[in-house]
């Protein structure tokens, strides 16, 4: 396995920048889950590294091996890479088996290895003996699996994974990261997953890169994302869902109610950021932050108090609901961390 | 599919078609000495222009508006309505599209005709007539033979534009008005340009058409004064002149089609389900009247006195030797104009997916031959491949290809892709875009070529577009005679001519005979078609 590279890549599609000179790296045998909203490019950075779509700038490579630099060096066909697309792309005319084998026939792989690494790839995704059902015939869940095990039967050098759970339910999302993480780790191929999914994004990866409006605004670990989101964009992709402005330092610092989160900084007041799970509910008159209770949201294993203090409105995480009106108070557990503005990149 | 096969298609359907056209727009800005003149468009000062478009628009406005009348009701009740017997009637609404505008004169000849069918088998065992027919000869008669050929383009349209929408639009409107009511303020609506399109092609279609009016013997139409400059009075210039003006009318058609097909994407949001049916109630047996009448007078009363001028069919095997030659050549010209306009229409509609000023340009360039008068399109290729005109004759390897292609087989091949390239391209452009790109690059990804991936994805998921592409070129092939009649070479005569003439020849027993063979050599395909079993295709 070799580390994939994306240096400086930049795509122009009619007349439009989509991707804004990215630069990532990506270590061999890595899945790095990219996180971002439709149309923020994931999509076309993926099919960069297909080879489906050709950079204006940027050079593309696979350890040695150059894909683009940016004219394209090596054919889509050539470069070792496949990939699941959202629509899954299977061919409907085709058998299971004869979908997996496609590509090795074009390879001119003998008959007898094909049908050796067509059983393997589908005993990978637990679909043994469905060889010759056809596309229409299967389930959901089983053409998300076939179209995995389609991808992986070439042996591929990279493996690019289009938002493949956009269109499963809640439950066979689950079952399908399991079988997605399984195959990954057996295989250990270098996998970019893209996916609008924050919780998809932060069951899978080890790091998870941020994109908006063509750019990477942060690569780091989940964890890291949460702690320490690099602006406004990153907290709320992330799952961050109080940004204000504050004044002061660590224990001492305190929201400026009356200033909009998305207007500009008031004098002295700098962008924070903080989860819910790190606020806590006090009495009012026994917190730095007094408020009224707007909502309760009920989230299984917890719930989600809304407390609106002047224009701010904060997320606390708390084990019970509380009455809509309630005065009470909103205490940290940890201090907020700045954060900087939407225009700031930290990739 | 090769990289390069895009161009060389284009470049052969420049070659065919555009090539012809354009050297119809070059002979009307020149004399017969090759200097640029506009003396041939001060035709278009004179009265007696003016005269036979007024005529011609007549036969076309008064077919189309019949079309209409028959056209748009039958498609609402087959679309729509709880009308009993649905499948005979969308049956025998599909027949008439199977014969010729000329074919269908000649069979109500012989149901009109003083010793026509209806007078000898029909009223006189009644003791009535022998009743003349005369009010049908002429212009009525000539407007009624192409609005009974060409209702079922308005009735198909409107058949389909009909069922585009959602059937949540009109559920919802129901909830408020009463079922026809909702239907007349939704779906409607949505279906009015399918049927204005419906409209369009039938009035350029019956603009066009010569044959029809000349076996009414009406003269003093555009098509017949084509055909008389060009034969008669041997002034290319002014045939030319007078065919340029329909260049404009094929973009009329592209926009009628565009319009159409742009607000069907938009509102097409079902997948499988139909609206429920707005029931009849007590209109069922006027609507099955309606139905009965329309398709009687359009396809089982012209196909029951084809039938019953052969019956009992002791001539028929006569009558197919003196036409074997006809028949030989029909099938082959069809089938090999079918199956070449159907691979040129690939490359092109490949280009034109691409999109750019050329794709756009191509968009346009293959409707071309749509309004172009079919007479023209005859004369334009003897003009381009008669050596003696277009290229000269100095070259002695341009004689020679001319000569290879205007005194065989290739002539007439010309002439019928020329002609019908149309209805070969929309089918293959609207197929090729349907197959979702991704399985494409799918196959790239695996490592397949594009000729592979061709054979292999593509042509299998869109083999029913191509089909129907095939089957369309190769119906209006088999009945071709606009453009045939004027370019075939010595031992490349078609049925369509010969049929013709057989019926000014009062060989009736031959024209019923090999009408019918005609007549069976289109069908013969959509049995094959009907046949083979059908598998999902759709993108899962």
């Amino acid at each position: 396995m070799n580390p994939l590279e994306l240096d400086r890549v930049t795509v122009r599609l009619g007349g439009r920048t989509v991707l804004d000179d990215v630069s990532l790296s990506v270590g061999a045998g890595e899945l790095l889950p990219i996180l971002g909203p439709s149309g923020c490019g994931k999509t076309t950075l993926l099919r960069v590294v297909a080879g489906l779509v050709r950079p204006k700038r940027g050079r593309v490579t696979l350890g040695e091996r150059v894909f683009n630099d940016p004219r394209p060096r090596v054919p889509a066909h050539e470069r070792g890479v496949a990939m699941v697309f959202q629509q899954l792309a299977l061919w409907p005319h085709l058998t299971v088996a004869r979908n997996l084998s496609f590509g090795l026939e074009a390879r001119k792989v003998p008959e007898a290895e094909r049908t050796t690494r067509v059983a393997d790839a589908l005993a990978s995704v637990d679909l043994a003996g469905f060889e010759a059902r056809r596309p229409d015939e299967l389930s959901g869940g089983e053409r998300q699996r076939v179209a995995l095990a389609r991808a992986l039967v070439a042996n591929p050098d990279v493996l690019l994974l289009d938002e493949p759970l956009s269109s499963v339910d809640a439950m066979l999302r689950d079952e399908l990261l399991s079988v997605i993480r399984t195959v990954h780790r057996r295989l250990g191929v270098t996998t970019l997953y893209v996916t609008h999914d924050r919780d998809e994004a932060m069951a899978l990866g080890r790091r998870v890169a941020v994109m908006t409006d063509g750019r990477l605004v942060q690569v780091d670990a989940p964890e890291a994302l949460h702690r320490r989101p690099a602006n406004r964009f990153v907290a709320r992709v992330s799952g961050v869902q109080n940004v204000f402005f504050a004044v002061g330092e660590d224990d001492a610092m305190r929201p400026v109610p009356d200033a909009d989160p998305d207007g500009p900084a008031p004098n002295g007041a700098r962008l924070v950021a903080i989860g819910g799970h790190d606020l806590e509910l006090a009495d009012a008159d026994d917190a730095p932050i007094e408020g009224e209770v707007e909502a309760s949201v009920f989230r299984g294993d917890h719930v989600v108090v809304i407390v609106r203090t002047g224009v701010l409105r904060l997320e606390v995480r708390d084990a019970a609901r509380r009455d809509v009106g309630e005065r009470i108070g909103v205490r940290w557990l940890r201090p907020p961390v700045p954060i900087g503005s939407d225009s700031e990149v930290n990739a | 599919m090769s990289r390069s096969w895009p161009w060389i298609a284009v470049g052969l359907y420049a070659l065919i078609a555009l090539v012809p056209i354009a050297y119809l727009g070059y002979l009307s800005l020149h004399d017969a000495q090759g200097r640029l003149t506009t003396a041939f468009y001060t035709a278009y000062e004179s009265s007696a222009l003016w005269s036979l478009l007024w005529k011609s628009v007549q036969i076309a406005g008064g077919a189309t508006l019949a079309a209409l009348a028959l056209g748009a009701p039958i498609g609402v009740l087959l679309g729509r309505s709880s009308l009993w017997f649905k499948p005979v009637w969308i049956a025998l609404t599909v027949v008439p599209l199977l014969l010729p505008p000329y074919l269908m004169t000649i069979c109500w000849f012989y149901l009109l005709s003083p010793d026509g069918w209806i007078n000898t088998t029909l009223l006189a065992p009644v003791g009535i007539g022998p009743i003349e027919f005369q009010r049908f000869d002429g212009l009525p008669g000539c407007i009624a033979s192409l609005a009974l050929t060409y209702y079922p383009i308005v009735a198909l349209l409107t058949w389909v534009g009909v069922r585009t929408p959602d059937p949540a639009f009109e559920e919802a409107a129901r909830l408020v008005r009463a079922p026809w009511g909702a239907f007349r303020r939704t779906t409607w609506v949505v279906a009015r340009p399918y049927v204005l399109t419906g409209a369009v092609f039938v009035f350029f279609f019956s603009l066009i058409n010569y044959a029809v009016p000349y076996q009414f013997s009406i003269g003093g139409i555009l098509p017949s004064e084509i055909h008389s400059q060009y034969q008669a009075h041997h002034n290319h210039g002014q045939a030319a002149a007078l065919t340029v003006p329909f260049v404009f009318a094929s973009l009329v058609l592209l926009w009628a089609e565009r319009r159409t097909v742009a607000r069907g994407a938009i509102v097409r949001g079902r997948t499988t389900a139909d609206a429920p049916p707005i029931r009849l109630g007590f209109a069922q047996p006027l609507a099955l009247l309606f139905a009965a009448a329309v398709s009687t007078l359009a396809a089982a009363a012209p196909i029951a006195v084809l039938v019953k001028m052969a019956w009992p069919f002791d001539g028929f095997r006569a009558a197919l030797e003196s036409f074997r030659p006809e028949l030989i050549n029909t099938v082959l010209l069809a089938a090999g104009a079918a199956t070449l306009a159907v691979v040129i229409a690939i490359g092109v509609a490949t280009r034109i997916a691409r999109g750019g000023l050329l794709g756009g340009t191509l968009d346009v360039a293959g409707m071309l031959p749509l309004a172009i008068p079919p007479m023209s399109l005859g004369i334009a290729l003897i003009l381009v491949w008669n050596r003696q005109s277009a290229f000269g004759t100095d070259a002695a390897w341009i004689a020679r290809v001319s000569d290879a292609i205007y005194t065989t087989g290739w002539i007439m091949l010309f002439a019928l892709i020329a002609r019908t390239f149309p209805f070969a391209l929309r089918p293959v452009f609207y197929g090729l875009g349907g197959v979702d790109p991704a399985l494409r690059e799918a196959a790239t990804l695996a490592g397949a070529s594009r000729t592979r991936t061709f054979l292999r994805i593509t042509l299998p998921l869109v083999w029913r577009s191509l089909a129907l592409a095939w089957f369309l070129v190769f119906l209006f092939s088999v009945g071709e005679y606009d453009a045939t009649h004027l370019v075939q070479p010595p031992g490349w005569a078609v049925v369509a001519p010969r049929l013709i003439g057989s019926f000014h020849n009062f060989r009736h027993d031959l024209v019923s005979n090999n009408a019918l063979v005609m007549i069976a050599l289109v069908v013969f395909p959509i049995l094959i078609y009907l046949l083979v079993p059908k598998r999902s295709r759709r993108p899962v």
